[in-house]
């Protein structure tokens, strides 16, 4: 007897890009059972009851592209995965989520629907899809439903686990199509990593990785800060003059950045604001900045008392009320009255100047096979060039030289950690199908995706994957998210390969071991990079310019015999290492010496064997 | 014998380089000789034996003089200096005492006169009660063993520090050069990095992506929690509060049920939030990593004691404490063991008490985590650790983000990596405490100071910025203003100080005589500031000293007679000299003093400056200055129409014409200024082709230099105002008012009561020889004189004036003002002395517009 409800047979966390979008996602597998023949217009009255309890529902465009068109297709007849996946957004819009990604697909299986939502946070989206379940099993059983309960738990878990409008500034700023910056959400509290690797900047609330320990310690001692801004000549109100009657002055607060004043707004009693920017006097903005300085702050606020912000201080007795690090920027994005202030954007540009990205090379490498090796390769190429280069793969996690785990750390986690890491200069990582489809890639977006061979059968039987379309899309993933700029390095002798290259913002490389493919000859002659072999050597190719690397004879790794997926494996790599402009002699020396010995260096510990002959003797 | 005042002189003072407190103390005739006190030196050393010998001819007051160094030394303070002098007024003298700590310092001075009464009066004195009270205020005023550590490093870095609070907050060098430490924390430490360092789970969150080794283990939310988070784990645990510190709450090695049960409890009273972690065997090491460098590593171990088989635990521990190293707090090398809460249950586990007796040998901990502030001790390991576990060390530093962070590793060994042996990074601290790297129990001391310090700054650093201290009797403050206007065209941004006030880059931020020590500090203080150019007067001097140790250029204009005699037993311009010449003394052994080869006592200064002598004079065969441009010395004088700056056979030339400030080299008191102020510039580096432009760009106004020889035209007269108020200056400007053309002179005056009878008739006797017409003024402040009073001693200074003709008596500054302008036609010249500059400018201003 099939069951007639909406069961959840599996959960992926899709914290990458992946096949359904650039955005992490959750994923769930959701069987209906017997509901796959009750589609919404056979339920009296279900679309009426789902509508009461959710009117904003008519908001959501569906296929029909305007308002009302989610509520046409209820009308019309539309299955359970696709409302609950309606559902489920309007939810998270409803705890504070607006917008978002959704898609409900069918699997090879009937009954059996792949749900995904766009997933801001893990357990928040979990929750909505879980509430989503049951309203919809309501409306469908047409049973009553608590909908302020549910509100209420919804909000409160997401005001948990998200983070606060000063953090969501600064990430919406940093992540911006403008800015292009990557985040990485560090702790479970608003501790943010802009940027990756030895590029990268932290941020909590408004306070940077630069904001100093001691700076703080003062800004927090009202009397010292006092002192010390007096003996700076800077006009303090008197701590005892301040809590007489009430004050009759304005309280501005002056947002200070990196020396410089970037917002302005008077605070009002009932805790909304007025934008006043514009009209602060040249003089009072630099006397802010200079208490700034003199507390040793990067990021602040500085809340003055005055009659009226367009005058000098001195001449209306203002003064500086106190200087604030971590300053709330709510009140200069959502000021009751004037204009609102792009204050993240502001921190972002203070943080990254010059448009940099706080990116460092991120090579990813994914295929059917030999992506290991390749990754080890690219990994040596990087090394040889003096980038400290971390390596997440399938045989281990990396760290320069260094062999941290051992097994499997082919996975969003371990690509994580590498990002995550200070130190790194450059990451390789690979990807396997099952990890893009099951965890998303680690990174937004890589300089250099390498996809070293496609065989879709291989992929068939997991995660409903069953015909090439579905691998396609797979690997398609890793090209999407090549940078403008960067480079998709591709085998041109695959045609799967060769139907991406134009889904590439960046540049695409092609290697093959046949120098002369149409495919090749078509690219060169666009002005194309082609890696090759011709005549026993290996070629780099760029439009009508060919000239060789080194005889294959000179690659040990080749032993001799050019069985075709080592010499893919060169290809790919040296490929991968012309797109990152590794000089050709360091891509030439890594090419004659590199072993699979040297990839784990032997720890020539001379203490611990020393040790241990003492203690055998 | 009574203490009449007491001031502390907190930087280079009269009576050397040293702080020291200053007591005028007054003492009878009766007293003072100590032969005329029978029995009270013997009495005295019974008291305190540890005083030092007396010289002879000691007195009364030289004992308590010697007291109150004697007991902050037996305190412990490092101090060595101390004199009694006499002063002018009958039976009152001076005693000035070194002190490291003023409070200290204070204290022992009050101590030392109830010694010295008791002492006279056969009383009893508690000299250890004394003494205890001493270093308690010591131990709480000074700074802990860390910051003093940095702070000795900066010192011997010659790198100049202030305290910024009473704690650990400490200002390394000055202006925009500056740098601040708070403890083991730099300016430069991230507050982010901090906080994650204080989130444990965080940490390990970062230090494994990091591939540093960490202890398997999890947050739990309650004991049964707890007891199935060790199981997960296996083997022994730790369980401890998620944001505690210095070990408050934290039990180690615990297996069973019910001491992981009592464990949680413990340190869920400590934090809300509990962690239960896989238990490293091994000992707890501390790394110290700075920058990017491992810079010291200890071994730290458990207070424990070793059984002798007769004593019991309570006895062994208090055997342990007598140790003079251990102290009850941080400022000691180590703390003393207690017999706690933890200690009991410590030693209950390992079935034992208080009272039991451990056979000979045995070793009983106390508790099991090994902070020195528990009674542990550190053992030195820098040299061995193995360069794989400092790597580590380091990666975890540079993954919290901290650039100066205790790193707390436990291990069997550091000889080893800890890869090798399951060892793991157990915390990272921030502000980590340094005395157990400074004074191990055992093994080296390591220079962990030094290494803060360099970090902060570059080898040739010492974080000073050029700093020029300006004094004598006339012109200091033009002489700042020039040579502030100078170091501004290097495009410095320029800190000044004057009798007008604080000027920061152009920008008054404070008014008012701004040239004592405070005003000096804030201009070191303030984050913007280049350069700086300090008016350094008397009054500053003698109340507190200097308020910088040292400086690259010191100037003196000149004493000649010298002014404000008669105020602080400074009755002779000798005297004031003395004073004046503290700021030569605080010449860098690079640097320069300025002095005025025309005047034979500033000249004579040269004699007590560490650094180089530039001296100027109009006249180049000055023999001071010839001797000393002979032995091929630098030196600056007027050559007919130019200045010249001279050393050996270079010459630099300033025309005179192209210094608006001399008027062509009319006013030759400028001409004065001129000179010293191209000498420090010339001392500072400055080119000369900077310097000429300075001077031809130097204006000498109502605005950039109120007061000083400001010009007027009135109605066809020409009216002068100056804030000169002593003979010297009334000279200068003489000289310069006869030579410019006049038909009738005036001059408006008045005089400040807290100058002396002799003073004031000798301003109006050298007036009496230059002007027509006086008319004198009194306001309303007399300092301490009767109503009329000055008047008349003005009066009397021109019974034989030779060229007035008319003396007029007016009450109140702008009406002597107005009368005199009233009275000027074309071709007079009036020179107006004023008192309130800035009221009396801009009536003068006012009338101006009016006529």
């Amino acid at each position: 007897m099939k069951h007639q409800d909406i069961r959840f047979l599996n959960f992926l966390s899709i914290r990458g890009p992946n096949i359904w979008t650039y955005r992490p996602v959750l994923e769930v597998w959701v069987d209906i059972g017997e509901l796959e023949e009750c589609p919404s217009n056979v339920i009296p009255g279900f679309a009426d009851r789902l509508c009461a309890w959710l009117p904003t529902l008519s908001e959501h465009r569906c296929n029909y592209g305007e308002p009302g068109g989610f509520v046409r297709r209820l009308h019309e007849g539309t299955w359970p995965g696709h409302i609950l996946e309606h559902v489920t957004l309007e939810l998270q819009n409803l705890a504070g989520m607006p917008g978002g990604f959704g898609r409900a697909r069918e699997t090879g299986v009937r009954g059996v629907y792949k749900v995904v939502i766009q997933a801001w946070h893990e357990d928040v989206t979990r929750a909505c899809l879980d509430a989503a379940r049951d309203l919809v099993m309501a409306a469908i059983e047409d049973k009553p439903f608590d909908m302020a309960a549910t509100y209420a738990r919804l909000r409160e878990i997401a005001a948990k686990h998200l983070p606060g409008p000063n953090t969501a500034c600064i990430i919406d700023a940093a992540t911006s199509k403008e800015r292009g910056i990557p985040a990485i959400r560090l702790s479970s509290n608003s501790l943010i990593q802009l940027g990756y690797g030895s590029r990268q900047r932290r941020i909590w609330a408004a306070q940077s990785d630069r904001t100093s320990a001691i700076a703080q310690g003062i800004a927090r001692d009202p009397e010292l800060s006092a002192r010390l801004l007096e003996s700076c000549g800077l006009p303090v109100v008197d701590s005892n003059e301040e809590t007489q009657e009430p004050e009759k002055r304005g309280r501005y607060r002056l947002l200070v950045l990196g020396g410089n004043m970037v917002a302005a707004a008077l605070m009002h009693e009932d805790g909304n604001s007025t934008d006043v920017t514009q009209q602060v006097h040249p003089a009072t903005a630099s006397t802010a900045c200079l208490a700034v300085r003199v507390i040793g702050l990067d990021i602040a606020g500085v809340d003055i008392l005055a009659d009226d912000i367009a005058r000098p201080l001195d001449a209306q007795g203002g003064a500086i009320a106190g200087v604030h690090e971590a300053p709330a920027l709510v009140p200069h994005l959502h000021p009751a009255i004037g204009e609102s202030r792009p204050v993240g954007q502001a921190i972002v540009d203070h943080l990254f100047p010059n448009g940099d990205t706080g990116r460092i090379p991120v090579v990813g490498i994914t295929g059917s096979g030999g992506t290991t090796e390749v990754a080890h390769w690219v990994t040596e190429f990087l090394r040889l060039s003096g980038k400290f280069t971390g390596l997440a793969c399938g045989d281990g996690m990396y760290l320069d030289r260094r062999k941290v785990e051992p097994g499997d750390c082919g996975t969003w986690q371990r690509g994580n950690q590498i990002l995550m890491n200070r130190v790194v200069e450059a990451a390789v990582l690979e990807n396997s199908a099952e990890m893009i489809l099951g965890q998303g890639l680690a990174y937004d977006r890589c300089q250099v995706g390498v996809i070293t061979s496609i065989e879709p059968e291989k992929h068939y039987g997991a995660y409903y994957i069953d015909d090439p379309e579905h691998v396609f899309k797979v690997f398609r993933t890793q090209v999407d998210v090549v940078l403008p700029g960067g480079a998709a390095v591709l085998h041109a002798a695959d045609p799967m390969a060769v139907e991406m290259a134009p889904l590439c913002d960046g540049e695409v490389i092609f290697f093959c071991a046949d120098p002369d493919l149409p495919v090749t000859a078509a690219h060169r002659a666009n002005g194309g990079r082609v890696v090759s072999v011709r005549g026993g050597e290996l070629i780099l190719a760029s439009g009508n310019d060919e000239s060789p690397l080194l005889p294959l004879t000179e690659i040990p790794f080749l032993n001799g015999d050019h069985d075709n997926s080592r010499l893919n494996t060169v290809l790919a790599a040296v490929s991968a290492a012309w797109a990152l402009d590794i000089p050709l002699h360091v891509i030439r020396t890594g090419a004659e010496t590199y072993s699979e010995d040297s990839i784990q260096t032997p720890s020539f510990d001379v203490t611990a064997s020393f040790v241990t002959i003492n203690h055998s003797a | 014998m009574n203490i009449l005042n007491i001031r502390a002189l907190r930087g280079p003072n009269l009576w050397g380089l040293h702080t020291v407190i200053q007591a005028l103390v007054s003492c009878s005739k009766e007293e003072i000789r100590l032969d005329h006190l029978p029995g009270f030196e013997e009495r005295l050393r019974e008291r305190f034996p540890q005083i030092t010998v007396f010289p002879s001819g000691a007195t009364l007051v030289s004992a308590l003089e010697l007291a109150t160094l004697g007991l902050q030394a037996q305190a412990g303070c490092p101090v060595t200096f101390s004199r009694s002098v006499a002063v002018p007024d009958p039976d009152v003298y001076q005693v000035i005492v070194e002190y490291s700590e003023e409070a200290v310092g204070m204290l022992a001075l009050e101590l030392a006169l109830e010694l010295c009464t008791a002492a006279l009066d056969d009383l009893p004195f508690n000299l250890t009660a004394a003494l205890s009270q001493l270093r308690e205020l010591d131990e709480e005023v000074r700074l802990g063993p860390s910051t003093g550590s940095i702070v000795a490093a900066a010192v011997a870095r010659d790198i100049p520090y202030r305290r910024l609070t009473e704690g650990s907050l400490v200002q390394f060098g000055w202006g925009s050069r500056q740098r601040r430490i708070q403890a083991a924390e730099m300016g430069s430490t991230s507050a982010i990095a901090e906080s994650i360092a204080q989130d444990k789970e965080l940490t390990k969150h970062l230090l494994e992506a990091a591939g540093v080794p960490v202890p398997k283990g999890r947050p739990v939310t309650c004991a049964e929690d707890a007891w199935a988070a060790a199981c997960e784990i296996g083997g022994p645990v730790v369980i401890k509060p998620r944001d505690g510190n210095q070990g408050k709450g934290v039990a180690a090695n615990i297996e069973s049920r019910e001491e992981i049960l009592a464990g949680y409890t413990a340190a869920h009273e400590v934090s809300e939030n509990v962690m239960v972690e896989q238990y490293l065997r091994g000992q707890d090491h501390r790394l110290l990593v700075i920058g990017d460098r491992l810079v010291a590593a200890a071994r730290r171990e458990p207070p424990y004691v070793i059984g002798d088989g007769e004593h019991t635990i309570l006895e062994l521990v208090d055997e342990v404490n007598s140790d003079p190293r251990r102290g009850d707090g941080h400022a000691t090398s180590l703390t003393k063991i207690r017999l706690d809460e933890i200690a009991h249950v410590t030693l209950a586990h390992q079935g034992l008490d208080t009272g039991s007796v451990p056979r000979k040998g045995a070793r009983v901990l106390l508790r099991n985590n090994a902070n020195l502030s528990t009674g542990g001790t550190a053992t030195d390991v820098t040299d061995d650790v193995h360069p794989e576990i400092a790597a580590r060390a380091i990666a975890a530093a540079q993954m919290v983000g901290l650039d100066l962070c205790g790193v707390d590793i436990m291990c069997e060994s550091v000889l080893v990596p800890l890869e090798s042996q399951s060892g793991g990074v157990i915390e990272v601290n921030a502000a980590p405490g340094l005395r157990m790297h400074l004074q191990p129990s055992f093994g080296k001391g390591r220079p962990v100071g030094e290494a803060i310090i360099s970090t902060m700054f570059d080898e040739r650093d010492d974080g000073r910025i050029p700093l020029v201290a300006v004094t004598g009797t006339n012109g200091k403050t033009t002489t700042v203003r020039l040579i502030a206007h100078l170091l501004g065209l290097t495009g410095k941004r320029v800190g000044m100080t004057n009798s007008d006030g604080v000027y920061i880059n152009n920008q008054r931020i404070d008014t008012g005589d701004c040239s004592g020590p405070r005003s000096a500090r804030s201009v070191l203080f303030h984050p913007d500031v280049d350069a700086a150019v300090l008016e350094t007067a008397r009054g500053g001097i003698l109340r507190e000293g200097l308020g910088f140790d040292r400086c690259n250029v010191a100037v003196v204009t000149n004493i000649g007679m010298g002014d404000h005699l008669g105020l602080n037993y400074i009755s002779t311009a000798e005297e004031l000299a003395v004073i004046k010449r503290v700021i030569v003394h605080s010449v860098s052994p690079h640097g320069v003093a300025v002095l005025n080869a025309a005047d034979p006592i500033v000249a004579a200064m040269a004699d007590v400056c560490p650094g180089s002598i530039t001296f100027f004079a109009h006249d180049r065969h000055e023999r001071v200055l010839a001797n000393h441009l002979a032995q091929g010395k630098r030196g600056v004088f007027v050559d007919g129409d130019t200045i010249v700056g001279a050393k050996g056979k270079l010459r630099y030339r300033v025309p005179l014409k192209d210094i608006p400030l001399t008027r062509s080299g009319m006013i030759k008191f400028q001409v004065e200024n001129a000179m010293a102020a191209i000498a420090a510039a010339w001392g500072l580096g400055i080119s000369w082709e900077k310097i000429r432009r300075g001077l031809a760009t130097f204006v000498s106004d109502t605005t950039t230099a109120p007061g000083r020889f400001n010009i007027f035209s009135h109605r066809g007269a020409t009216v002068i105002a100056d804030y000169g108020h002593n003979p010297d200056a009334i000279r200068a400007l003489i000289q310069a008012v006869e030579s410019m053309p006049s038909q009738r002179r005036f001059v408006v005056i008045s005089g400040a009561g807290d100058r002396r009878d002799c003073d004031l008739r000798l301003q109006t006797e050298i007036l009496g020889e230059a002007f027509d017409e006086v008319i004198l003024y009194q306001d309303d402040c007399q300092r301490g004189r009767a109503d009329g009073e000055v008047l008349a001693l003005l009066r009397e200074g021109l019974a034989n004036a030779r060229r007035t003709t008319q003396i007029e008596e007016i009450r109140g500054e702008m009406l002597a003002i107005d009368t005199a302008l009233s009275r000027l036609q074309a071709g007079d010249l009036c020179l107006i002395l004023i008192d309130r500059i800035d009221e009396a400018l801009a009536h003068i201003a006012m009338r101006n517009g009016e006529a």
